[in-house]
């Protein structure tokens, strides 16, 4: 190592930081911690209280499942009774058909 | 055997410090910093393996923030190599003068090279470790320390040739 380099050494010799940094750095750590402790409990509250809830948003999930099943009931009873009305109307369509057709044989013969 | 983190700030402290406000040359951002490597170091603390490693943490942990920041916050050094002047007559007197005045010259080298000159200097630390720590080529280690010493001893050559011999 060169003279040089030996008074670069000197220059840069290791200093110590002010005499309270141990405690700041300990404060600091000290504080991080608590910090981040309040804030788990926090989120663990938050938990404990939404499981609270449970019991409410059962009840509004089974009362949702409820009229969403009366609902599709209303639709399917409705389907079978518009069904039912078509076939009645088909009947008394051909009954119709029929009486026309015998009543203009009846006509046609009356002519003769 | 790990020491505990109350040991390990005690005994790191100065180097960790030394780093900072040697490149920085701010007496308070260094502490700051200082601070936060070894808070950060605490929520580390279950990472670090040995004592070997958690020295070589805690250099490559503070040199990358140091950069970080002066990059960050554009920090110039306060002078330039070509503004930084001969030494005083007052410093020209005694060793802690010429040394106050290196560790200025030091300061107004560019980044890289200030830390690599910090690196090696102060912490006397090998060009092997120095690449690992700062991620570089050993080849660029070895350059770059090398134009710092040029820079440098440019500048105060004159200045040292009375002390010598």
């Amino acid at each position: 190592m060169t003279r040089f380099e030996e008074q670069l050494k000197q220059a840069l010799a290791r200093q110590d930081p002010s005499e309270d940094f141990n405690a700041r750095v300990l404060a600091a750590v000290e504080e991080c911690r608590v910090r981040r402790s309040t804030g788990a409990w926090r989120w663990r509250a938050r938990w404990a209280h939404s499981w609270q809830l449970a019991p409410a948003l059962a009840a509004l999930l089974a009362l949702s499942l409820g009229a969403i099943y009366q609902q599709h009931q209303r639709i399917a009873r409705g389907e079978a009774a518009k069904e039912k009305l078509l076939v009645a109307m088909r009947v008394a369509g051909a009954k119709l058909h029929e009486a026309r057709d015998r009543v203009s044989k009846v006509e046609a013969m009356e002519v003769q | 055997m790990l020491p505990t983190f109350a040991e390990t700030v005690e005994t790191h402290k100065a180097m960790v410090y030394s780093i900072l406000w040697h490149f920085l040359r701010d007496r308070s951002l260094a502490e700051e910093l200082a601070q936060e490597v070894f808070l950060e170091l605490h929520q580390s603390w279950k990472s670090v393996k040995s004592s070997r490693h958690l020295v070589f943490w805690l250099r490559r942990v503070t040199t990358h923030r140091a950069i970080d920041l002066v990059r960050k916050r554009k920090i110039r050094p306060e002078m330039s190599l070509e503004e930084s002047g001969e030494p005083t007559a007052l410093e020209q007197l005694h060793d802690s003068f010429l040394a106050s005045y290196l560790g200025r010259m030091v300061a107004s080298l560019p980044e890289k090279q200030r830390m690599l000159v910090v690196l090696r200097y102060q912490e006397e630390m090998e060009l092997e470790e120095i690449a690992r720590v700062l991620g570089m080529n050993v080849s660029t280690v070895k350059t770059q320390i090398g134009r710092a010493l040029e820079l440098l001893r440019a500048k105060t050559t004159h200045r040292l040739k009375p002390n010598e011999g």
